[in-house]
């Protein structure tokens, strides 16, 4: 689920350099197509012909004239007959973005005297509306499973990688190899996460996100040093371990 | 005459599983080129093709198409005026080329009196309404003249509607037919429009100047019982007795196949051709029972240089004897043809000015033959002249007889020459007259003869109006003459006593329709005569037969009677609403789910082509000689 909050209007008369409205206390988009009804001798069954579609964008706000978009500038687009680009994206960048332009065809201002100043205005979508599912870039830094970044960032190495819900997903001695192992347990799973690069060779990674993730992580859990030892073998005899006193030992058997 | 391209618009249309990029090109002409301005479509209708059928059934013979362009016009650079259209100096001035992905679909001329704009500032809609070649086909005229003289000659019937068509389409137009009757045993193969020929007397009276396009074409649809239409950039003509096969083949004029990729034959379904938006109608049309056609006889002119082309000064015309001194106006074209003078001359009866010849010697007539006498004259102040017509018989023993002004013939024994004259007479000034008769049969007793021709140079006091104001009136200019000026001149025969034929057609099932009567003008008679023959190899045509399998051969009169018939040979139905398709044609034949086995030809079609809308009216279609009918041809007297 999406917060209405975290899913804001941008628009403008530069569609390269789109603005949220702040200060909006809601926003929607409506769209809407027609048919043509199919005339069919041996059927009783309604079946039709898409046609023309057409929709709508329309918000409220309060009046703040300190922002760069406000109800005044929205007012100014109708006085001039401006098409201007909208989309409805999340905060940031990438995601789930519907955007498209617009001509405002309805503006109303409100000034009631217990109450501030708002406004809100309804466009009309001129031309093709356009989807992207774009994939969200987002800064993840090694941590425990507190959010707590790690105590020997930034060489914490070697350090142990578990996934979102405490699966232990493997052991990495340097960003590499935190990057294909997280990637290829990732992968598997849902893979709506993607670690693309160190950001500085430490503990900062770039990760895209899928704009249909089911979380927006801001860390990825790790431990640090190994405080266990892994084993294939059944007799548990020998075992690797960084651990000095391999108080821990992880085998297949368990 | 060069056009330069002005304005263009592009816009696709909404079909749900295959779009169509639609671009219309105006150019404009003798205009310089100075890049093209885009027009921005309006909305849901920005082009609609519609044909302009308004009398909906299969003797509709000529179907023009409207378009209706509409763009929006919002005071932008370059963006064309509503006014620019509307203001224009002729129709021609503005050619509307229609493509649909590319390929030619229709080409229309910018009317100014079409169409409009609301009276508003801008941005608002300009609608302007185009018509293709048909729309002036009714006002333009063939032109008989060419290199001073009258085409007046047997000619393909190939070259005769391509000569008419490109007067008013685009020269160069393919043509495309669908007909399967030939004439029997004709050995070219393919199509015969390039081997048959007609007489082009047919399009021209020597009374009334040279037809209409629309009258030229009508004669070919009506006796086929087919239609002409403009469809992609072609101009049609599909005979409805074999709309009703599913495989047709289609020609062009000149005799090439022609392969539709898309084949003929669409069928209206709920999937990939359906009926949209309101319930369409199923009407019926009830049969007919009877049909009367007329053909009525054109003789062709036996004359010969009877357009005056071949004069010498002092040498006069050549094969009109007496005519040494006379002296030609006019300039050998159809809006001044050439013209023999007879000067108005104080004397007495002089010689007669021409003689009766033919261009292969003396041609024998017998009784109960028709002659027929046409020309045109114009005074110039005077008030009559005389002209002569007399049958002499061969064997010098039956008595002559003249014409007289009512046609009949009169037994000139004993008469003088002077009680032979037919006066032409005008009162007053009136610049301008014309003398058409029709003889009565030769009698019996002249026996096989010659016809002897006389115009008597106006001579008699009495046929001179005086000079008032000491001014001749100047006709043609240039010539100060005063006398009569005479246009060309026709004497022809019909060569049987009968100036026509009535043809009565009758179903023998029981329905009551009566159908409109109509006139056709080829019969295979066989009389070499009448220019109601048509020749093939010099030899007139004995019958016609089709390609399709068992149809009886007939004379193209009959087939003509019988394709009224055929078209309504049963009550059939008829099919009235909206289809939904961006490659359905005027030139598709349908059928329609939930009435199998049946055939539509198309009447109607109103396209708005951005919605791919169709609202059509299609009537059923039945084979060629579905009904059994009694045919009887009863003959017309003087």
């Amino acid at each position: 689920m999406i917060q209405g909050r975290d899913f804001l209007l941008y628009v403008n008369d530069d569609p390269d350099n789109l603005i949220a409205i702040c200060y909006s206390k809601s926003c929607s988009l409506s769209r809407e197509r027609d048919t043509l009804l199919i005339i069919n001798p041996s059927s009783q069954d309604e079946d039709y012909i898409p046609t023309m579609k057409r929709g709508t964008i329309s918000a409220d706000g309060v009046m703040e004239l300190q922002e760069t978009v406000n109800g005044v500038s929205i007012l100014e687009w109708l006085e001039k007959g401006q098409k201007i680009g909208f989309k409805f994206a999340r905060k940031g960048n990438g995601g789930l973005q519907i955007s498209g332009k617009a001509i405002v065809v309805n503006f109303d201002l409100n000034a009631s005297a217990t109450d501030v100043v708002s406004y809100s205005f309804t466009g009309k979508i001129c031309g093709p509306l356009t989807i992207t599912k774009a994939p969200i870039l987002a800064v993840v830094y090694l941590a425990n499973a507190a959010g707590v970044q790690l105590p020997g960032c930034p060489t914490p190495y070697p350090v142990t990688l578990f996934w979102f819900d405490g699966t232990l997903i493997g052991a990495a001695t340097n960003p590499d190899e935190v990057i294909s192992v997280f990637n290829t347990y990732s992968a598997a799973n849902g893979n709506w996460y993607m670690l693309e690069s160190s950001v500085d060779g430490g503990c900062k990674f770039n990760m895209l996100i899928s704009y249909n993730a089911p979380m927006q992580p801001t860390f990825i859990i790790a431990a640090q040093g190994a405080d266990f030892a892994i084993s294939s073998d059944q007799g548990a005899d020998k075992a690797i371990s960084p651990d000095q006193t391999i108080d821990n030992a992880l085998t297949p058997i368990g | 005459m060069a056009y330069a391209l002005k304005y263009r618009m592009e816009f696709k249309d909404i079909h749900s599983t295959h779009p169509a990029a639609w671009r219309i090109d105006i150019s404009e002409r003798d205009a310089v080129d100075t890049g093209i301005t885009m027009l921005t479509p309006m909305g849901s209708s920005p082009l609609i093709l519609d044909y302009q059928n308004s009398k909906e059934s299969k003797t509709s013979y000529i179907i023009g198409r409207e378009a209706t362009l509409s763009y929006v016009y919002s005071r932008l650079p370059g963006e064309p005026l509503p006014d620019v259209f509307f203001d224009s100096v002729d129709e021609r001035k503005f050619r509307m080329d229609v493509y649909v992905n590319n390929k030619l679909e229709g080409v229309f001329w910018i009317k100014s009196d079409g169409g409009g704009y609301p009276y508003t500032s801008p941005s608002f809609a300009v609608s302007i309404s185009a018509v293709d070649g048909f729309a002036f086909a009714k006002t333009t005229l063939l032109d008989m003249y060419l290199d001073g003289r009258v085409v007046y000659e047997y000619q393909t019937l190939a070259k005769i509607i391509s000569d008419a068509v490109y007067k008013v389409l685009e020269p160069g137009t393919p043509i495309y037919i669908i007909n399967t009757l030939r004439p029997k045993d004709i050995t070219a193969p393919g199509n015969f429009w390039t081997v048959v020929k007609s007489h082009t007397e047919l399009f021209f009276s020597f009374t009334e100047g040279p037809i209409s396009v629309y009258k030229l074409l009508e004669i070919f649809a009506a006796q086929f019982y087919g239609r002409f239409f403009m469809s992609e950039g072609v101009l049609w003509f599909i005979r409805t007795e074999d709309i009703y096969d599913d495989v047709v083949s289609v020609y062009t004029i000149n005799g090439d196949p022609i392969t539709l990729p898309a084949g003929i034959v669409q069928s209206i379904n709920p999937n990939t051709f359906p009926a949209v938006e309101n319930t369409p109608n199923v009407n019926g049309i009830k049969g007919l029972k009877q049909q009367q056609l007329t053909i009525n006889y054109r003789s062709i002119n036996q004359l010969v240089n009877f357009d005056w082309h071949e004069w010498a000064p002092l040498v006069g015309f050549n094969s009109w004897f007496g005519s040494e001194s006379l002296m030609r106006g006019g300039t050998g074209v159809l809006e001044d043809p050439y013209t023999a003078i007879l000067p108005f001359g104080n004397k007495t009866l002089t010689a007669a000015i021409s003689q009766f010849t033919v261009n292969t010697g003396p041609r024998y007539f017998y009784p109960s033959d028709i002659v027929e006498v046409a020309f045109k004259y114009t005074y110039s102040n005077m008030r009559a002249f005389d002209i002569i017509l007399v049958a002499v018989p061969t064997n010098g023993t039956n008595p002559q007889h003249a014409m007289d002004a009512s046609g009949t013939w009169v037994n000139i024994e004993g008469k003088l020459i002077d009680e032979l004259r037919i006066n032409l007479v005008r009162s007053g000034r009136k610049q301008q007259g014309s003398f058409e008769v029709r003889s009565q049969p030769i009698p019996s007793l002249v026996g096989q003869c010659t016809l002897w021709f006389w115009i008597v140079w106006p001579y008699e006091r009495s046929y001179h109006i005086p000079k008032q104001d000491g001014d001749i009136i100047d006709v043609p200019p240039g010539i100060g003459l005063e006398g009569v000026f005479i246009e060309p001149v026709k004497i022809g025969v019909i060569s049987s006593q009968s100036i026509g034929t009535d043809i009565k057609i009758r179903n023998k099932a029981n329905y009551s329709g009566i159908g409109d009567d109509e006139t056709i003008n080829y019969s295979d008679m066989g009389d070499t005569h009448v220019a109601n023959t048509l020749l093939l190899n010099a030899t007139p045509i004995e019958n016609w037969e089709s390609t399709k399998p068992d149809i009886t051969p007939y004379v193209i009169e009959r087939h003509s009677a019988q394709s009224r018939i055929d078209g309504y040979a049963k009550s059939i139905k008829s099919f009235e609403g909206n289809v939904y398709s961006n490659t359905f044609r005027f030139y598709n034949t349908l059928k329609i789910d939930g009435l199998p086995g049946k055939k539509f030809m198309v009447l109607r079609d109103k396209y708005n082509v951005f919605t791919c809308m169709h609202s059509i009216v299609v009537e059923e279609v039945l084979p060629e000689q579905y009904a059994q009918t009694v045919y009887t041809q009863i003959d017309k007297y003087p």
